[in-house]
């Protein structure tokens, strides 16, 4: 193929995969920046710290006693997960749904203070801006169709990139980096624009876009560590008679995963029946210490009748390839300095998106112009000849 | 040949390189990683804004602008 011919295909590529993808990559880039700063617009929002002073030393409450009370709260409910918030320490949060098998999206939070026991606070996570902003990121309230569906928009987004990459090369040849033509014409100042932010752009586009597209495997991944690593770990419980009565302590759970995972830090317990365990063992989920560590967990499970520990293992490296990918897609991993950077980043994304389809009409109207000129000298060129022919 | 390659990717790959290096270093540690990480991604935007300013300087006046 000659270069030209190479440049030809290229820009078709990147004209046709830059359509496909950029009315949603908009969508995902503006819906993407108040998500960035969540904590510190919750923050602003007037929310100070939940838990309530106490004087040092004092007793925390133990785990059976938040649930007892959590459940008295809500008597029709029943308790489907219980996590920790590194956010909002001396708190733990209670998941209740209406039953175990309930839908995802059916659950009631209850934020327990640890020394207390009490409710503090029954969040609604489910209206509001912030909710509605994740919501149309995740999957445009589209449940997992949406979801798989932006993934493909992501993975069109990266083609348009590669493609955008190709066509820098040619383009740049004759010129220094960091060129703007503002005086020639609008087109060449915003093409000028275009291929600059693109190209410091690059690496961070293609990460974030790529962990995103990660991000929506999340349902692909659960499914496949249910039935590897999950089922090969309740296997022996496979035919056990169903659960009945009280369960066990939750607080003996937590003491046994620690004495199993010394080091480690309990950062969630599903319940029995639960999509993340069997029908007969809480799901003891722990994380390391350090900013990596802290992304891997290890689910330990424990007998809820027994209260004994069954099983403990590591994930599977496609479970810790989607928790490590997620803060590399939320930005959330460096402080402050770090998530302004990534907003910064998201609108150098924005107007590339937004110049790159004002090139794609400006070129349209230069290559219609173009066209019409044609026909117009064609056209007069025909009258001359037809007036010459009548003289 | 390969000087114009240097020429044209020359500012892109160290910018690809610090990118890089900023985005896994906050994932590794916190502190010191963080501010690396902060000094290393914040390189592009620098550059980026340098070359907008500039654009703004260099603008010859008493051009046409032609549409």
């Amino acid at each position: 193929m000659s270069s030209v011919k190479k440049i030809q295909t290229w820009f078709q590529i990147h004209k046709w995969t830059s359509l496909i993808c950029t009315a949603f990559l908009l969508m995902l880039c503006i819906t993407g920046l108040p998500l960035i700063f969540h904590e510190e617009i919750e923050a602003l929002e007037g929310k100070p710290h939940l838990a309530r002073q106490v004087p040092a030393g004092t007793a925390k409450a133990t785990l059976d006693k938040l649930a007892e009370n959590a459940l008295e709260k809500y008597p029709k409910k029943v308790i489907r997960y219980i996590y920790w918030d590194e956010h909002e320490p001396n708190t733990t949060a209670f998941s209740l749904s209406d039953s175990i098998d309930a839908p995802p999206d059916n659950f009631t939070t209850a934020i327990m203070d640890d020394h207390t026991a009490e409710v503090l606070e029954s969040p609604n996570y489910q209206e509001g801006f912030m909710y509605i902003m994740l919501q149309m990121h995740i999957d445009m309230f589209m449940g997992i169709g949406g979801k798989l569906f932006l993934g493909l928009m992501g993975l069109v987004f990266i083609a348009a990139i590669v493609s955008g990459i190709m066509l820098y090369g040619p383009i740049m040849k004759r010129f220094d980096f960091g060129m703007v033509r503002t005086e020639r014409s609008t087109r060449l100042k915003w093409l000028d624009l275009h291929n600059l932010f693109g190209v410091v752009t690059i690496v961070w586009g293609v990460v974030v876009g790529f962990t995103g597209v990660i991000n929506t495997a999340s349902e692909i991944v659960l499914g496949l560590w249910q039935q590897g690593q999950l089922s090969e770990m309740t296997a022996p419980y496979k035919n056990a008679k169903p659960l009945e009565g009280k369960l066990s302590s939750l607080d003996q759970a937590i003491i046994l995963t620690k004495k199993a995972a010394p080091g480690m830090e309990p950062s969630l317990i599903a319940y029995p029946g639960t999509p993340f365990t069997s029908k007969h063992h809480y799901a003891v989920f722990v994380k390391g210490n350090t900013p990596l560590t802290k992304r891997i967990i290890k689910p330990a499970l424990i007998d809820a009748k027994k209260s004994v520990l069954t099983d403990m293992r590591d994930m599977p490296w496609f479970v810790n390839a989607l928790f490590i990918s997620q803060p590399l897609h939320f930005g959330d991993y460096g402080g402050l300095p770090l998530k302004i950077i990534w907003a910064l980043f998201d609108i150098a994304t924005i107007v590339i998106l937004g110049s790159g389809l004002y090139l794609w009409f400006a070129r349209n109207k230069a290559t219609k112009a173009h066209i019409n000129r044609l026909n117009k000298s064609e056209t007069e060129i025909l009258t001359v000849q037809a007036q010459n022919e009548n003289a | 040949m390969k000087s114009t390659f240097w020429k044209v990717w020359g500012t892109p790959v160290i910018i690809g390189i610090l990118s890089a290096i900023g985005l896994f270093s906050a994932l590794t540690g916190d502190g010191f990683y963080n501010l690396v990480s902060w000094l290393t991604l914040g390189f592009p935007v620098a550059v980026t804004i340098w070359f907008l300013v500039k654009k703004k300087k260099t603008q010859r006046p008493g051009r046409a602008k032609s549409y």
